[in-house]
C-alpha cells in the first residue's frame, strides 16, 4: 500500500506540472526577445549558482530599466528553490513583478513558499509570506489567507510584522476577505512587540480605517509602547489615535464640554465623595486617556524624523488645548532647516495654520524671511505667512521686506509680493497708507507686468475706502492716458476711475479717452467703461453727451454681453415717459458699498487636516477622510478600562518580557495605576444603565473580586485554547511558552468583547473562537486525567461549552472505527527473539495534542528474560516530536507487554526512525504514517461544512475517482478504515467527512460522490495541506478498488 | 502608501523603477518632467497628476519620485526618500547616476528590504548592512572565490531587539569615539550692515567605533543654550528632559546625533562683515562694484575659505575686477560672481573692485543682488557650547575620545 501511494504521489506531481506546461505557447508571441535572452535561458538553465547568479542580475537590471523580462518566466520560477540564498532574493523579485502577468507559471512556485512558511528560520519564513503576499494571483487567495492567519500567531515578531504588511495586500487583491482580515488586525493590534504594532496601525488604516471601536482595547498600550515603535510605525500609530482622539474624546477647547463634564457623565456620579475632589484637581477639561495619547506624543517632537514631528502637530492641532500648542510651533520651526522639500510641506501647513492661530507663529516672524536662494514656491509661502503674521507691531518691518523684494526677482514672487502689500493694507489699518503709498509707487514702474499688477492690487485696497483714494484716481487716470496697461489692469484702472473718481474733475476726460478707442478695447474694458459712463452721467449731467455716446458705440459692439448692458443701462438712465427708474438712478448706481477683504488664500485649506496630501493640494486627495468631529462626551472609557485590565493582572509576568522598556515607562505603569481605580467604579456605575456593555462589566467585574488564582481557573478554557493554537507544532515546553500562553489569554479576551461589540459579526467570531475552544473539548472529553503541561490549567468540562454556540461549531469527536489491525514492527528474527507489533488507537496522545498515539506490544519469544527496553535513539527532522513509553524494566519469557507512544510526525508522512534498544542489542525501527493517520476527527453542522469545503478551493483541492460502490453504509466503512474522519450531516450525496490534521490543525474535508449513472465513486479531498489532501484522495480511491474486488 | 519610485536623471530619462504594488507605467513621469521643464529649479515637491499623486526629492543631481495612488502623509514619503538617498551614500560613499547604474542589484535588493508594499520594513542603516552587505572590492573576491553571497540568510538580532540601530557583535582592535560639533549660522544682513535675523543651527555628528553595547553618556557644560532639539531616536528623552545630558547605546559607525537650534531670540556673534557697493549707472553702460570682507566677532579665530557668491542682476553682461587676494570668476549666463578668498590673514583686508558693464538702457531700479558668504572657523563654537564630559559604561576597555567644533556660514546672505 504504501508503494502504491508514492507511486500516485508522484503521477499526481506530474499531473500539475503538465497544466502550465502548454503555455509557452504564449511565449512564442515574443520571438524577437526569445532569441536575444537565449543566453540568459542557457545560464538559469545550467547548474551553476554562479551562473545563474550572474543571469538573474543581468534579469534584474533588465526590470530596472523597465524593459520587458516577462519571456523569460518558465525560466526564471524553477530557480525558486535554489540554494542560493541571492539567486533566491532576486528570483523574488523578479516573481514579484510579473506574477501577474504569468499567473499559471507563478502557481508553481507557491508550494515552495507554503514550505518556506514552517522554515525554522523567521527571515526565512517572513520572505516567504512578503513574496507570497505579493504575488498578485487571484487563485491563490485562500492559501495567503491561511498563511497570513498562520504568521498572525508566529512566535517571532519579525514574522507577525510580515503578516501585518502582508494584511493589506491582500485585501486589495481580494476586498471579500475584509471581515476575515479585520479579526487578524484586530489581533495584532493587541501584540505586545513594538515592531509589530506599528505595521498592524498601517494595516488597520489601509483596510477598515472607520472601525475606530477596534482600538478601544489596545488605546493605552499603543500610547505607552510609541516611543518603542520605530518612526514609520510611530507615524502610522499617530494617525489612527488622533482620528481615535477625535472620534471619542470631546474638544478640550470647547467651552461647553468643560462646564457640562460633570453632568454628563455617569462615571464622574458613581464616585464616592471622596474621590471627586481628586478627580476635580485633575484638568478637568482633558480627558485622562487623552491626556496619556498627549504625553506620550510629546516627546516625538524631537524626533529626527520631519513626518513625525508634523503627525504629532496634528495630533496636538485638532485635538489638544490650545495652550499646549507653543512647543509644537518651535518643533516646526526646527523643520525649516531641513531640505527643501520638507521645507515646503511645512511652509504649506504653517501658512494654513497662521490663517486662524496668528499667535502661534508670531515669535518666530524672522524664521520667515525671504532668502533670495530660496526657491519661488517657498518665496511665495513664506509671503503668504509673513502676511498672515503681520500685526500693528511687526507690520512696518514686513513691510520693508515685502518692499525689498517687490522690484526684483521672479514675477510670480513679485506679483504675490504686491498682493502681499495689499492684503496688509487692508487688514492692518495703521499701515495702510504706508503701504498704499508704496503700492502707487510701482504703480509708475518701468516694468509695465509691475504697474498692471500694482493696478489690480491697488483697486482692492482702495475698494477699501481708504482716504487716499484721490491719489490713486489721478495716477489712474494718468495711466489710463498713457494706454500701456494690460487688458484686465486697463479695466481695473476704469473701475479704480469709476468707483473712486465719479466727481473727480478728470473722470469725463478719461471717458472720452476711452470712448473714442472704444471698438479696439477688450470686452471686460468695454463693460467698465459702460460702468464709468453711467456713474458719471448720474453725478456729473455736463458729461451726458459722452456718455450717450459711450452707450451708443456699446449698442452695436459684437459681443452680446456689452449690447445687454448698453441696453439695460440705456433703461435705466434714459428718461421715458412710464420711467420711474431713473428717479433713482444715483441710489442704483452709487451706493455706499461695504468694504472689501481679502482673505488668504490659505483659508479654505484649513478645513483639510493638518500635514495631509489634500491640505498641501488644497483639494480633497482620492481616500482622504476628514476627521470626525469631536463628541460633546467623552465615550468608550468603559471599553478601554476593561480591556487594561487583563494585561494589570499580569503585570508581574509581563514585566519579566517587557524588561526592554526602561525607556519611557513611567507614563504607562502610573497611568495603569490610576485608570484601575476608575475603571471599577465606572463598571459599577454603569450596571444601572442596563446597556449592551453593562452585563459584560459584571461579568468582568465579578471575576475581578476573586484571587488571582481563581480567577485564572474560571478563564482557563481559553487560556488553553488560545495557548495551543498559538504555538503549534510546539509540544514540547519552550522558553517562550509563556510569552504565547499571557498573548492567547489577552486575545481571547479580545474575542470574547468583539462579539458584544460588533453584533453584526457575532456568527463569525464566535465560529473562530470554537475554533479555539475545540480543542479543549477533545483532551476533556478524551482524557481522564490531565498532564502536567495543561493540567493546572484546566477546569471540569462543563465550563467549557457554551450552549447557545453548539450548532455552528466545529467540535472533535473520537474516531468512528478504531482498526483493530495490528502490523508488525519488529520481527523476532532481527531482533534476536523480541517481536514487536504497532496498532494505531486514534486516540490523542497524553503528552500533546500535536502526537498521533502508537500502541506498541513487545512479545519475548527469546527464552531468556529481555531487560530494559526503551527507546536509545530518534532520528527526526524539522519540527517533529516523539514522547518515548516509559522503559520496560524486564520481560519475561513468552510475557508480553503493551507501551503507547506519542509521535509528532508534523503533517508529514515522511518515516520517524526510532532504535529500540534492550537486552538483546539495538534494533532500527521506521514507522512510517499512513496519512489517514494523521488526523483526528472532527464533526459539524452541514452548512459549516459546505462553507470551509468552499473556502478551500483550488490548488488545495484534489479529486480520485474510485470503484463504484453502491453502499453507502460500506463506503462511509471503508473511509472510516481508511483515515480518521468523522462523517458530517446524513447520508446522502456527496458523502461528507471531516477532520483536522494533528499539527496545523488545519481543517480536512472529504467528499465521496456518486459517480454518473452508477459509475464509479469521486473522491474529492480539500485541506490547505495539499500533499495531504491527494495522498488522502489516493489512499480512499484505493481503498475503494481493493475492498469492491474482495 | 507608496507605490512605484522612479529615479530620473538629469536630462530627463528614468533609468531606474521599482514597483511594490501593481505596476505603474513610466508615462507618469511625464506631469514632473513637464513640471521640471517649466521650472528647472523650482518643482513643487508634491504634484497631482489626474490619478496619482507625485511626490519628489532631488538630490545628488538625480530626481527620485514616488507615486502614490492615495491620500497619505506627504513628509512621510519625502523623509522616507531622503532615507533611501542616505542609505545609497552609505552604501556607495554617494548617489549619483553612474553609481546607481553600476550598482543596481544592491540598489534593487535595499530598495526591496527598505520598503514592503509601499510601507517601510528596515531602514536603519546598520541593520540592512546585516541583511546586505556593502559591496567593496575585497568581498566581491572572496564571493567568487567562496561563492558566498552578499545576501545574509539569517535575521539581524538587532530588528528583534529594543536597540534595533545598533549591530549585533561588534568588534574593534581601536576603540574610538570622536564628536563633531558643528553650527551653522543663518543670517540675513540688510543694506546697512545692520542683522536682520541671525540664528545658529548646530549638530552632533558622531563617528563611533566602539566594541560591544556601550552606553555612553554625553554632559555639556552649558545646555541652557539649546533652544530646539531633536535626537537620533537612541537618545533617551527622559534623561535629556530631567538632566540635560544625552544618555544612549550608538549605531555602530557614523550617525546625527542630535541637531540643535538656537533661535533669533538669543543674541547670535556674526563672525564677519562685508563692506559693499554696488552702482549700476555712474557713467553710462558701466557700474561699478566694490567689495571688503573683514572679520568680526571671531573670538580670536581665524576665518578661512570664505567665498562669497553674488547672483548679478539681469542686466549685469560682465564684470572686470581686480582682487587684492583670490580669485574670481563670473559666469555671464547664470550671472553669478563667485569670489574665492579662502584665508583672511589680519591685518590685511581682502577687497575686489572694478567696472560692471550693463545693458544700455536696461531698467536697473529695484536690482538688488545679495551676496552669499561662505567661511569656516575651525575650533570654535559660536554660541559657545561646549562638550564636558563623556562616560561610558557597559563595557571595560578604555575608548579613545575626541571632540572637534567647527563653525560654518549656512544661509548667510548680505543684502546689497
Amino acid at each position: 500500500m504504501t508503494s502504491t501511494t508514492s507511486y500516485n504521489n508522484d503521477k499526481v506531481v506530474t499531473g500539475e506540472v503538465e497544466y502550465p506546461a502548454s503555455d509557452p505557447a504564449s511565449g512564442a508571441f515574443f520571438q524577437p526577445d526569445f532569441k536575444k535572452n537565449d543566453d540568459l535561458k542557457l545560464m538559469l538553465d545550467g547548474s551553476k549558482d554562479s551562473l545563474k547568479l550572474e543571469a538573474m542580475k543581468r534579469i534584474i537590471g533588465m526590470i530596472a530599466k523597465g524593459r520587458d523580462a516577462s519571456d523569460l518566466f518558465p525560466a526564471v520560477v524553477k530557480n525558486v528553490v535554489s540554494k542560493n540564498i541571492e539567486v533566491k532574493k532576486l528570483v523574488y523579485v523578479y516573481l514579484v513583478r510579473y506574477a501577474e502577468e504569468q499567473q499559471d507559471l507563478a502557481l508553481l512556485s507557491i508550494s515552495t513558499f507554503q514550505r518556506a512558511l514552517k522554515d525554522p528560520n523567521q527571515l526565512i519564513r517572513a520572505s516567504a509570506l512578503r513574496v507570497l503576499s505579493s504575488i498578485r494571483v487571484p487563485m491563490i487567495v485562500p492559501i495567503v489567507m491561511l498563511a497570513i492567519r498562520d504568521s498572525a500567531a508566529d512566535m517571532s515578531p519579525y514574522v507577525r510584522k510580515t503578516a501585518a504588511h502582508a494584511i493589506p495586500k491582500l485585501y486589495s487583491l481580494d476586498p471579500e476577505q475584509k471581515e476575515e482580515l479585520v479579526a487578524i488586525i484586530d489581533k495584532l493590534l493587541s501584540d505586545k512587540a513594538p515592531l509589530v504594532v506599528g505595521s498592524a496601525a498601517m494595516a488597520f488604516s489601509e483596510v477598515c480605517g472607520d472601525r475606530m471601536s477596534l482600538i478601544h482595547r489596545s488605546y493605552r498600550k499603543l500610547c505607552g509602547l510609541l516611543a518603542d515603535v520605530d518612526e514609520w510605525g510611530q507615524l502610522a500609530i499617530l494617525n489612527v489615535l488622533t482620528v481615535y482622539a477625535k472620534t471619542f474624546f470631546p474638544d478640550p477647547n470647547s467651552e461647553e464640554y468643560s462646564s457640562d463634564s460633570e453632568s454628563e457623565k455617569p462615571f464622574y456620579e458613581s464616585d464616592s465623595d471622596e474621590d471627586s475632589p481628586r478627580k476635580h484637581s485633575r484638568s478637568p477639561t482633558v480627558d485622562p486617556d487623552l491626556r496619556l495619547l498627549l504625553r506620550a506624543a510629546k516627546p516625538l517632537l524631537q524626533s529626527r524624523n520631519s513626518g513625525v514631528v508634523m503627525a504629532v502637530a496634528q495630533l496636538f492641532y485638532h485635538c489638544a488645548p490650545a495652550q499646549e500648542l507653543p512647543p509644537v510651533a518651535k518643533a516646526m520651526i526646527r523643520l525649516l532647516r531641513a531640505p527643501v522639500e520638507v521645507q515646503s510641506v511645512v511652509l504649506n501647513c504653517i501658512a494654513a495654520l497662521t490663517v486662524s492661530r496668528r499667535a502661534l507663529f508670531d515669535p518666530y516672524l524672522k524664521s520667515f524671511l525671504i532668502r533670495n536662494s530660496d526657491p519661488s514656491h517657498i518665496k511665495l509661502l513664506k509671503l503668504e505667512i509673513l502676511t498672515n503674521l503681520a500685526t500693528e507691531s511687526s507690520a512696518a518691518g514686513v513691510i520693508r521686506e515685502l518692499q525689498a523684494h517687490a522690484g526684483g526677482g521672479e514675477r510670480g514672487v513679485r506679483a504675490a509680493t504686491l498682493h502681499a502689500l495689499g492684503r496688509l493694507a487692508l487688514a492692518v489699518r495703521p499701515h495702510t497708507d504706508a503701504c498704499l503709498a508704496s503700492l502707487l509707487h510701482l504703480l509708475s514702474s518701468k516694468d509695465e507686468w509691475v504697474v498692471c499688477e500694482a493696478v489690480v492690487v491697488v483697486k482692492r485696497v482702495v475698494g477699501g475706502g481708504a482716504a487716499s483714494a484721490k491719489a490713486a484716481v489721478a495716477r489712474a487716470a494718468k495711466l489710463l492716458r498713457s494706454d500701456r496697461l494690460a487688458a484686465n489692469a486697463r479695466a481695473a484702472a476704469v473701475w479704480l476711475v469709476a468707483e473712486h473718481g465719479a466727481h473727480h474733475p478728470r473722470a469725463a476726460a478719461v471717458l472720452a479717452h476711452m470712448a473714442a478707442s472704444f471698438a479696439d478695447q477688450e470686452e471686460l474694458v468695454k463693460l467698465q467703461v459702460l460702468s464709468l459712463a453711467a456713474k458719471l452721467w448720474v453725478t456729473q449731467a455736463d458729461t451726458a453727451p459722452v456718455c450717450r455716446y459711450a452707450v451708443a458705440l456699446a449698442r452695436y459692439d459684437a459681443s452680446y454681453d456689452v449690447r445687454d448692458r448698453a441696453r439695460m443701462l440705456r433703461r435705466l438712465l434714459l428718461p421715458a415717459p412710464s420711467a420711474r427708474l431713473p428717479a433713482h438712478a444715483a441710489l442704483i448706481f452709487c451706493p455706499d458699498k461695504p468694504k472689501p477683504t481679502i482673505e488668504s488664500s490659505f483659508k479654505e485649506r484649513q478645513q483639510y487636516t493638518v500635514g495631509t496630501l489634500s491640505q498641501y493640494l488644497g483639494s480633497a486627495a482620492t481616500g482622504y477622510r476628514p476627521l470626525p468631529t469631536a463628541p460633546a462626551a467623552t465615550s468608550g472609557a468603559e471599553l478601554r478600562d476593561q480591556h487594561d485590565r487583563a494585561p494589570h493582572d499580569q503585570a508581574d509576568t509581563k514585566q519579566l518580557q517587557q524588561k526592554n522598556k526602561e525607556f519611557y515607562s513611567e507614563p504607562e505603569s502610573s497611568g495603569s495605576g490610576s485608570s484601575s481605580g476608575s475603571s471599577s467604579s465606572s463598571s459599577s456605575g454603569s450596571e444601572s444603565s442596563g446597556s449592551e456593555h453593562s452585563s459584560e462589566e459584571d461579568e468582568s467585574s465579578n471575576e475581578e473580586k476573586p484571587s488571582n488564582q481563581e480567577k485564572k481557573s474560571v478563564k482557563k478554557t481559553k487560556e488553553i485554547n488560545d495557548y495551543e493554537s498559538s504555538s503549534p507544532g510546539t509540544s514540547d515546553s519552550e522558553p517562550d511558552s509563556d510569552a504565547s500562553s499571557s498573548d492567547g489569554e489577552e486575545s481571547s479576551e479580545e474575542k470574547e468583547t468583539e462579539i458584544k461589540e460588533k453584533p453584526s459579526e457575532q456568527k463569525r467570531k464566535e465560529q473562530s473562537n470554537l475554533e479555539l475552544l475545540l480543542q479543549l473539548d477533545e483532551v476533556a472529553s478524551t482524557l481522564p486525567t490531565m498532564t502536567p503541561t495543561c493540567g493546572g490549567l484546566l477546569s471540569p468540562p462543563a465550563a467549557a461549552t457554551a450552549p447557545g454556540l453548539a450548532d455552528d461549531s466545529i467540535t472533535p469527536v473520537g474516531p468512528s472505527l478504531v482498526p483493530p489491525i495490528s502490523t508488525e514492527l519488529v520481527s523476532r528474527v532481527l531482533s534476536g527473539g523480541l517481536s514487536a507489533s504497532r496498532r494505531w488507537t486514534r486516540a490523542p496522545h497524553l503528552y500533546s495534542n500535536n502526537m498521533c498515539t502508537l500502541e506498541i506490544s513487545f512479545t519475548n519469544c527469546a527464552g531468556v528474560e529481555v531487560q530494559n527496553i526503551h527507546i536509545s535513539k530518534k532520528f527526526l527532522s524539522g519540527s517533529r516530536s516523539v514522547h518515548e513509553f516509559s522503559p520496560i524494566p524486564s520481560l519475561g519469557p513468552g510475557a508480553s507487554a503493551t507501551v503507547t507512544l506519542g509521535i509528532d510526525f508534523a503533517d508529514s508522512i515522511q518515516p520517524v526512525e526510532l532504535a529500540v534498544s534492550s537486552s538483546l542489542g539495538e534494533v532500527t525501527v521506521t514507522i512510517k504514517p499512513p496519512v489517514g493517520e494523521l488526523m483526528r476527527a472532527v464533526s459539524m453542522s452541514e452548512s459549516r461544512w459546505d462553507a470551509e469545503f468552499d473556502k478551500l478551493r483550488g490548488l488545495t483541492e484534489c479529486e480520485r475517482e474510485g470503484a463504484p460502490l453502491e453502499d453507502d453504509a460500506l463506503v462511509c466503512r471503508r473511509v472510516f478504515e481508511t483515515a480518521n474522519l468523522a462523517a458530517v450531516g446524513a447520508p446522502g450525496d456527496p458523502l461528507r467527512f471531516a477532520g483536522r490534521l494533528l499539527s496545523s490543525q488545519e481543517l480536512v474535508l472529504v467528499a465521496v460522490r456518486r459517480g454518473r449513472g452508477g459509475g464509479a465513486r469521486r473522491v474529492c479531498a480539500r485541506c490547505p495541506n495539499m500533499a495531504a489532501a491527494s495522498i488522502l484522495a489516493n489512499d480512499i480511491a484505493q481503498a475503494f478498488h481493493k475492498l469492491h474486488a474482495v | 502608501m507608496i507605490h512605484s519610485l522612479f529615479i530620473i536623471n538629469p536630462s530627463g530619462d528614468v533609468f531606474l523603477e521599482k514597483h511594490w504594488r501593481s505596476v505603474i507605467p513610466r508615462s507618469v513621469c511625464d506631469y514632473y518632467l513637464e513640471a521640471q521643464r517649466a521650472s528647472p529649479n523650482d518643482v513643487p515637491p508634491v504634484l497631482a497628476a489626474p490619478h496619482h499623486y507625485l511626490i519628489s526629492i532631488h538630490r545628488g543631481g538625480v530626481a527620485l519620485v514616488a507615486v502614490c495612488k492615495q491620500e497619505v502623509a506627504p513628509l512621510f514619503v519625502i523623509e522616507f526618500l531622503h532615507r533611501v538617498v542616505d542609505t545609497f551614500q552609505d552604501y556607495f560613499s554617494d548617489c549619483t547616476e553612474t553609481i546607481i547604474k553600476e550598482n543596481y542589484v544592491v540598489v534593487y535588493e535595499l530598495l526591496d528590504e527598505m520598503l514592503d508594499n509601499g510601507f517601510p520594513l528596515a531602514t536603519e542603516s546598520n541593520i540592512l548592512k546585516e541583511l546586505i552587505k556593502p559591496p567593496n572590492i575585497l568581498r566581491t573576491i572572496a564571493n567568487t572565490v567562496t561563492g558566498k553571497s552578499n545576501v545574509s540568510s539569517t535575521l539581524p538580532s538587532g530588528q528583534l531587539s529594543n536597540v534595533p540601530w545598533r549591530r549585533s557583535g561588534v568588534k574593534y582592535a581601536n576603540n574610538e569615539a570622536y564628536f563633531d560639533v558643528v553650527e551653522e549660522v543663518d543670517a540675513i544682513i540688510d543694506k546697512s550692515g545692520a542683522t536682520v535675523n541671525a540664528e545658529i543651527q548646530g549638530y552632533i555628528d558622531c563617528c563611533i567605533k566602539l566594541s560591544g553595547m556601550p552606553d555612553l553618556t554625553l554632559t555639556f557644560v552649558n545646555p541652557r543654550l539649546f533652544d530646539d532639539v531633536s535626537f537620533h531616536p537612541c537618545v533617551r528623552f527622559k534623561r535629556w528632559e530631567a538632566e540635560r545630558i544625552l544618555s544612549f547605546i550608538p549605531p555602530d559607525g557614523n550617525f546625527r546625533l542630535m541637531s540643535y537650534h538656537i533661535g533669533s531670540q538669543s543674541v547670535v556673534a556674526i563672525p564677519i562683515y562685508v563692506r559693499h557697493s554696488l552702482t549700476l549707472r555712474s557713467n553710462g553702460d558701466q557700474g561699478r562694484l566694490d567689495l571688503t570682507v573683514g572679520p568680526k566677532q571671531t573670538m580670536g579665530r581665524t576665518l578661512e575659505n570664505v567665498a562669497l557668491e553674488i547672483c548679478m542682476p539681469k542686466c549685469v553682461l560682465n564684470c572686470c575686477l581686480t582682487a587684492n587676494q583670490g580669485k574670481y570668476s563670473y559666469d555671464p549666463v547664470s550671472k553669478m560672481l563667485l569670489w574665492d578668498i579662502g584665508r583672511i590673514e589680519l591685518p590685511k583686508l581682502p577687497n575686489i573692485k572694478g567696472s560692471v558693464s550693463v545693458v544700455s538702457g536696461a531698467d536697473t531700479t529695484g536690482a538688488s543682488p545679495s551676496i552669499n558668504v561662505h567661511f569656516t572657523i575651525p575650533q570654535l563654537a559660536v554660541s559657545g557650547l561646549r562638550v564636558s564630559r563623556l562616560d561610558m559604561y557597559g563595557a571595560k576597555y578604555k575608548p579613545f575620545k575626541g571632540v572637534k567644533y567647527v563653525t560654518k556660514a549656512g544661509k548667510f546672505h548680505v543684502r546689497m
